[in-house]
């Protein structure tokens, strides 16, 4: 996906996720691959660290 | 010279048979009247570009109505449709690119295209150097009607439009993605946790359901859940602390006593039923071999075994010197020692077939303890209250209404999957108690040792078989439809009993693991969605940063075409900008002085500029993208308003001198004749382009013919009519050719002269004839042959008295060869 701005935006940017997501973001040829893209992102990161008994998800 | 050489357009809207227009420099000018295929070039350059027409992807609010929009209405369904051109590369090499239509749009589907570069497909033209901007405006192509629409359009229309424009397109989309994402984020949707959160909503359990949540393991839920049916247990005088008594089997007590002190208000164990039981149909080899046997025993002989059986097992039997009586008929000493040793042998023939009985008696057995199970557990599928009567089912419904809201409705659409399942039910019951009987009746047969027929058994067993495979699907559907209001019954009628909250403790004392992996979940959702909500945050507040850069720079961008196309006017463009806090919208903003050099006040560009103001902002935010973009061409179609004589002349010297200035390509599309005539004059010495464009008819389709009084176009206007063989024509041609000779021989004089180092342009030859003229070229001449050849054109071309013959065709053609062979040796580079 053509994306002319996402450098300058990836150069503002601080949040760690909002780093991932933008760059998911514009490495996808286009916004309906993207929006999966993304929601793959955030399976994997709400899933991150889940253990059989979830014990690792604890606070 | 430009980035594009040339441009040949066939069958695409407006044209039918091949149009070609020929780019002599950078600058070039389309015009004529309204209706006659001047957009049509404008959308063939955009087709040939991107493969889409601007119209429909942006303005389109109904796609059906750009259907078979592309080809020519008149040309038959398989004549091609193309457009063309010789495009100069990043690599300065000149590539011919085509694009094919090889479908044209549907009433809802894209059109399809097929795009070549030097005759070999591509993608795109990326690797010319030509990149496209993101959708809706993807080429440096600007149109009239989509400025007018932007303009009139609703604020979010044209805010899309300006951001479009402005090159933001993808921040706004990449912002949008990511709060689509948080806002589609969803709570885990878990039993544990509903159950949980109404514990939490009153007392005597919100301390529990507290503790719960802030379990850190499985033991610290067990443990907060047990501590609450303490609490439940108090209340409801239940003792729930016996010696050994798991946390399972404290709540199953707790859900006890509950449904116990809840039956007078509801029992609802009237309206469960037990699970369709397993069925395997019993085996019946041992029979089948039974029966086959049974077939080939006599059954006189058969029965006298059980005599000689009882015969032999008699004392005396067992001494076979002396003959002993028959215990039958009780002749004396009958059965001697022969008559033993017969029986024996007799006995000992028939030992299969009474192993075979003996088989079969416990196979029939089997089938006999199989079926009594089956009969007696499908009678218990259907709930007792499929079986009562109307005034008995209205009772239910009456307590059901004083429990639930629409409890009385809602029971009353139990009724249906009730009946059916108890319909079903009783069916297969009956089919099992059938084979039940079937069974029973072939053991007493095997008793007697009679012969069997299984075939009674067999259809029976079918039947059953059949009958409780169709109670499975009834049995989902009445269970899916009165769990969920049973449940919420037993609810009810806690919360009647003050014991709200018990159930739900119960339940989820039952499964603690489940509690805490959902708690987990939970956990892990919150914190996804601080990070997500923290990501977005910065995402938008990073494309706050960006767009606030973009916008001054284009700000000041804007502000530069705007003073070319409105030069000392009052009213002043200040910047581009978002609206408000917000990132979505774009706002113009326009000082408004009250006189030139006096202060002025800042308002909303949008609604206070002019028609004709706004146009010319609309051109200067266009433009401001062609210079940040570095296209290499820009084509402009309409850019001034009909009428507006007073930016007629800002636009054709300011504006296009500066984009030239700027290495960018002009192509201008435009019905102003006047606008016309004033960028012949102003740039002739360009020379720039100019094209006239006429339809006859429709059905001739749109013509381009040149209109430049460049060599090039005079041979070419000269060329278009020569094959008509008519005096009159003739006459006509010989004067076009004449002017051509004559133009050919001054660009060749201007060319040499240049060349050489000397000041030269075409005016120093004004008003020459064309005898002067090649006496003028002979210092020139690259061949021999030359000097005679034009000699020979003049002598064809002059013209001679008002009666003379007008040139022959063949003379004509002649001239007009020689001419464009001088053309190209002399003035082609």
């Amino acid at each position: 996906m053509d994306v002319p701005n996402l450098k300058a935006l990836q150069d503002e940017l601080k949040n760690e996720l909002a780093v991932e997501l933008v760059a998911v973001f514009g490495r996808a040829d286009k916004v309906e691959d993207a929006r999966g893209d993304l929601r793959s992102v955030l399976s994997a990161y709400n899933a991150g660290g889940e253990g059989d008994d979830g014990h690792d998800q604890v606070d | 010279m430009g980035t594009i050489k040339w441009i040949e357009i066939c069958g695409f809207r407006a044209f039918t048979k091949p149009q070609r227009l020929d780019f002599a420099s950078s600058l070039a000018l389309i015009s004529g009247p309204n209706s006659h295929g001047k957009t049509s070039i404008t959308e063939a350059i955009e087709f040939l570009l991107c493969g889409e027409t601007l119209r429909r992807a942006f303005l389109g609010g109904a796609k059906a109505e750009f259907e078979a929009t592309l080809r020519n209405a008149h040309l038959p369904a398989d004549a091609p449709v193309w457009v063309k051109a010789a495009i100069v590369g990043a690599d300065g090499a000149v590539h011919e690119v085509e694009r094919r239509l090889q479908k044209d749009y549907g009433a809802e589907g894209d059109c399809e295209s097929a795009l070549l570069v030097d005759g070999v497909a591509a993608s795109g033209l990326s690797d010319l150097g030509i990149v496209l901007a993101n959708p809706p405006l993807r080429t440096p192509i600007l149109f009239q009607h989509t400025v007018r629409f932007a303009l009139s359009a609703s604020p979010s229309e044209r805010a899309r439009y300006f951001r479009a424009v402005l090159g933001i397109e993808d921040l706004e989309l990449v912002r949008q993605e990511i709060a689509a994402l948080r806002d589609g984020l969803q709570a885990p949707a878990d039993p544990s946790l509903a159950r949980l959160d109404r514990l939490a909503s009153g007392e005597p359990l919100a301390a529990c359901a507290a503790d719960v949540r802030a379990a850190q393991t499985v033991e610290e839920v067990e443990s907060a859940l047990g501590a609450g049916i303490e609490v439940a247990g108090e209340k409801l005088e239940l003792d729930t602390e016996g010696p050994t008594a798991s946390l399972d089997q404290r709540a199953g007590l707790l859900l006890e006593k509950i449904a116990a002190r809840s039956e007078g208000a509801f029992d609802r164990s009237e309206f469960r039923g037990a699970a369709p039981p397993t069925f395997d149909p019993p085996a019946l080899s041992k029979l089948s071999a039974f029966a086959i046997a049974g077939r080939s025993v006599d059954r006189d002989v058969e029965r006298l075994h059980r005599v000689f059986e009882a015969t032999l097992e008699l004392p005396e039997a067992a001494d076979p010197s002396h003959p002993i009586d028959c215990p039958v008929c009780e002749t004396e000493e009958a059965l001697t020692e022969a008559r033993l040793r017969e029986m024996r042998e007799e006995l000992s023939s028939a030992g299969d077939f009474r192993a075979s009985r003996a088989a079969a008696t416990a196979e029939i057995g089997e089938a006999l303890a199989s079926l009594t199970r089956l009969e007696r557990d499908v009678a218990s599928v259907a709930p007792a209250a499929g079986s009562v009567d109307d005034a008995r089912f209205e009772e239910y419904e009456a307590r059901a209404a004083d429990l639930l809201e629409e409890g009385k409705e809602r029971l009353g659409r139990l009724r249906g999957p009730l009946r059916e399942l108890t319909e079903k039910a009783k069916e297969a019951r009956e089919a099992a108690g059938k084979a039940l009987r079937a069974a029973t009746a072939l053991r007493a047969r095997i008793d007697k040792s009679e012969t069997i027929d299984l075939a009674e058994l067999q259809t029976a067993l079918a039947l059953a078989d059949e009958k409780l495979g169709a109670l499975a699907a009834p049995h989902t559907r009445y269970t899916a439809a009165a769990e969920p209001l049973l449940a919420e019954m037993l609810q009810a009628v806690a919360a009647t009993q003050d014991v709200s909250g018990f159930v739900d403790l119960a339940e989820l004392a039952r499964s603690p693991q489940d509690v805490f992996r959902a708690l987990a979940r939970l956990r892990r959702h919150v914190a996804t969605k601080r990070d997500l909500d923290a990501a977005y945050e910065d995402v938008e507040r990073a494309v706050g940063k960006v767009l606030d850069a973009k916008f001054k720079t284009m700000s000041g961008e804007i502000a530069t075409w705007w003073k070319l196309l409105r030069p000392d006017e009052p009213v002043e463009f200040m910047r581009v900008d978002k609206r408000g806090t917000g990132r979505r919208f774009v706002t113009f903003k326009a000082l408004l002085r009250p006189a030139a050099g006096l202060e002025g006040v800042e308002r909303d560009a949008l609604g206070v500029l002019s028609d004709s103001q706004l146009n010319a902002l609309g051109l200067a935010a266009f433009l401001a993208r062609i210079i940040k973009n570095g296209d290499r061409f820009v084509v402009l179609d309409d850019p001034v308003q009909a009428g507006d004589e007073e930016h007629r002349a800002t636009f054709a010297v300011g504006v296009v001198e500066a984009l030239l200035k700027a290495g960018v390509q002009v192509i201008v599309v435009s019905h102003e004749h006047q606008l016309s005539k004033l960028m012949h004059n102003r740039y002739e010495h360009l020379p720039m382009s100019g094209f006239a464009i006429s339809m006859l008819t429709p059905g001739d389709g749109a013509r381009v013919v040149a209109t430049t009084d460049t060599a090039e176009a005079l041979l070419q206007r000269a060329d278009a009519t020569l094959a008509i063989d008519n005096p009159d024509y003739r006459k006509a041609n010989a004067g076009k050719l004449r002017d051509a000779a004559e133009r050919v021989a001054k660009e060749i004089l201007v060319k040499q002269r240049l060349e050489a180092g000397e000041p030269a342009s075409i005016a120093d030859y004004e008003g020459q004839t064309l005898g002067p003229l090649i006496a003028a070229l002979e210092p020139f001449h690259q061949d021999s042959s030359h000097p005679g050849k034009w000699r020979t054109v003049n002598t064809m071309l002059s013209p001679g008295s008002h009666d003379a013959d007008p040139p022959a065709a063949n003379e004509l053609k002649i001239a007009l060869g020689d001419l464009k062979r001088f053309h190209k040796d002399y003035l082609r580079d």
